[in-house]
């Protein structure tokens, strides 16, 4: 009984210290708001995406990895461009509109990679690399 | 039959130490843990007379008014005792006189046994 | 022949053995010292942070491995395993705590090793995981009811010993550059990423010290039946299994920040952290994280669901072991197929299962003290351990480990909340 009463009483205390850190940290600026976060976030696998389809074509992976990968790139990715404009901190229209318009062609490399020799790889990789450069700049300076 | 040992017969501090014990019979198999124990007052002072296994007693661990709760749901369907005449060795372990078909506590995986787990390929042959 | 001579027959006979049985052991651990949690954390550690989080590996490794070897004492010595042990000499009210909270976040982490084995196959094939899924939960059920203790310890085990091809993948591509260095003792923080640095560093301790290693380590102890005599294998087991399986952490860690940060890669998915093996070895290199992670992933699976059941049945006082026919144990083995059902269903609803994995890993650590505490009080009863109790300088060690766990659990939640669950 001793010994529960004293787990009880550490998940309290536990508790309430976590609240109140819980309300420092985020008093104290030690977050990032939720458009910085989700730019990144996108800009680092647009960026996974670039490196992984590149690295198929030139002899660093097998196509089978790349195909592997592409199906998480996706999940990752999906819907963001309707989340967007509405996540907090997210900049004006015109920033987001911008983003959205590099999103649209890296998405379609991302849901239809070029994993065979009958297509243009390069153009997705770039397309790729746009879109990864302009997240991750939003990204940085929405920071 | 041969008395159990003088510890188990009583006094709160063996009775303490009994407390979730593991039960092992005779044929070296696992039944279940002490869950409660039962004791009367007599005229030689307290004495332990059953060992309890099962979902209320352990439910009145927790809270004694958990316990009715239990015995309202299940009705002492699932409680076990087991006389401490049964007991031949006591510590962390207590040793049963009997096998484990002798007892109640444990059917449940006697009944898994051969309801369930039997009708699984490969249950019954060597890992 | 004279006796001295038979002695010395006998002992050079033995010899061999019991250093196969030490290397088998440190293979063992060093393959089982990584899985879905420390390769998710190790990479994004060192994707978003450089160096930075090497620390929390080094420190969260020398606490597993002062764990690890107590409860590998106390199997050896009491013939007890952790799990049962906690009901005896705390009760049933106060074991309930530990057991809960392994039950909750061992189960998503269950669903995490399951998903990174499937991850893995689909590395190797191209196909979808979430297709693969379904079948690698039935064939980590299959092996879990067909396989002996043995079979299930050492085999991933062995296989997973490729891992040491991380540390191989640094040298490849010459190791981190020196503009990275200053990362490891003055991490690269900007405003906004201290609640992510910090919530990684508790996943990261989550994952390395998880208390199933605890419960998977004792039991195992017992299942193999080790003795007073086997105290010496368990030191080396726990020390430099550990110890190599956290080079192999440290070196994910280091791939992660020299091929990946560059790009503002977050390491988000398992694909992207094989990526620097494929920079370093070619095609095969990706392939052999591939098998890495499969490895380390299925042997997870097998201890993260064993030792929760391990952990129930202990508890319980049922019969127990993967030695054991599954009549024999039929309980046991009834909440081991109920654990990879209820993980299996998890993982197929819950997601990517890198972020489960370091979401499980971060529930772990919020639990470390449930888990840890009652070690200490264990570790010093003479009734258990006779003369082999901590000295003090263990019990230091182990206070501050509990500090720490402490702290850990505070911060976790907090931490989960305001870095948006480490995505």
């Amino acid at each position: 009984m001793r010994h529960l009463l004293c787990a009880r009483a550490v998940s309290c205390a536990l508790l309430c210290v976590s609240l109140a850190l819980c309300l420092a940290l985020s008093g104290c600026a030690a977050t990032q708001s939720d458009f910085t976060r989700q730019t990144a976030s996108a800009g680092g696998e647009f960026a996974a995406a670039a490196l992984t389809l590149a690295g198929a074509h030139q002899g660093r992976l097998t196509f089978a990895y790349a195909r592997g990968s592409f199906v998480n790139y996706q999940s990752q990715l999906d819907g963001l461009d309707a989340q967007l404009p509405g996540l907090q901190g997210a900049p004006d229209e015109a920033s987001v509109h911008h983003l959205l318009a590099l999103y649209a062609p890296a998405m379609r490399a991302v849901e239809q990679p070029c994993l065979d020799t009958a297509c243009d790889w390069r153009a997705q990789v770039n397309a790729l690399n746009r879109a990864s450069a302009a997240f991750l700049r939003a990204a940085e300076t929405s920071a | 039959m041969p008395a159990p040992p003088k510890d188990a017969q009583g006094g709160p501090q063996a009775m303490r130490d009994m407390m979730d014990s593991l039960l092992m019979t005779r044929d070296d198999i696992r039944i279940g843990r002490v869950a409660d124990i039962e004791a009367v007052w007599d005229a030689d002072g307290l004495r332990l007379t059953h060992l309890l296994c099962g979902p209320q007693a352990l439910a009145g661990r927790l809270h004694p008014q958990l316990r009715h709760l239990a015995r309202w749901l299940l009705r002492d369907r699932f409680e076990r005792r087991i006389s401490v005449e049964e007991i031949v060795a006591i510590g962390p372990t207590l040793r049963l006189r009997g096998v484990a078909t002798d007892y109640k506590v444990g059917a449940s995986e006697r009944w898994l046994a051969e309801r369930v787990i039997r009708h699984i390929p490969g249950a019954a042959s060597e890992r | 022949m004279s006796d001295k001579k038979e002695k010395g027959k006998e002992k050079s006979a033995k010899q061999p053995a019991k250093w196969l049985n030490i290397l088998l052991g440190v293979v063992t651990a060093t393959g089982g010292f990584l899985d879905a949690g420390t390769i998710s954390t190790s990479g994004a550690a060192g994707a978003l942070f450089g160096l930075g989080l090497i620390w929390a590996i080094v420190l969260a490794t020398l606490a597993a491995i002062l764990l690890v070897e107590m409860s590998g004492r106390l199997a050896a010595v009491s013939g007890r395993p952790y799990g049962g042990v906690i009901r005896e000499r705390f009760g049933f009210s106060f074991y309930l705590l530990p057991l809960a909270s392994e039950l909750i976040a061992e189960t998503l982490l269950l669903a995490a090793e399951i998903g990174g084995v499937a991850i893995a196959i689909s590395l190797i094939t191209g196909l979808s995981w979430r297709l693969l899924f379904p079948f690698v939960a039935l064939g980590i059920w299959i092996l879990l009811w067909r396989s002996s203790f043995s079979v299930i310890e050492n085999g991933p085990a062995i296989i997973g010993i490729i891992a040491l091809a991380t540390i191989a993948a640094v040298v490849a591509l010459g190791g981190p550059p020196p503009s990275l260095l200053p990362t490891l003792w003055h991490p690269d923080v900007q405003q906004g990423e201290w609640a992510e640095y910090l919530y990684l560093a508790a996943a990261i301790m989550g994952s390395t010290i998880s208390p199933y290693l605890l419960y998977f380590y004792s039991s195992g102890a017992v299942e193999e039946g080790w003795s007073r005599d086997d105290l010496g294998l368990n030191r080396l087991t726990a020390g430099l299994g550990m110890g190599f399986g956290s080079l192999c952490s440290i070196a994910v860690v280091v791939l992660a920040a020299v091929v990946l940060r560059p790009h503002g890669i977050q390491a988000n998915t398992l694909g992207e952290i094989g990526l620097p093996m494929g920079q370093a070895f070619g095609p095969v290199g990706g392939i052999l994280f591939a098998v890495i992670l499969f490895a380390t992933c299925l042997g997870a699976a097998f201890e993260v669901s064993l030792s929760l059941s391990y952990n129930i049945a202990q508890g319980f006082g049922w019969e127990w072991g993967e030695g054991k026919r599954p009549v024999e144990a039929a309980r046991f083995n009834v909440v081991l197929t109920a654990l990879v059902i209820v993980a299996a269903l998890i993982g197929l609803f819950a997601g990517d299962p890198l972020r489960l994995a370091v979401f499980a890993s971060t529930l772990l650590a919020l639990f470390l003290p449930f888990s840890l505490s009652p070690l200490l009080i264990i570790m010093n009863d003479r009734e258990y351990l006779g003369e082999h109790t901590n000295g003090r300088f263990a019990n230091i060690a182990t206070i501050a480990v509990l500090a720490m766990a402490f702290l850990v659990a505070v911060v976790s939640i907090p931490l989960l909340i305001l870095s948006g669950g480490g995505g």
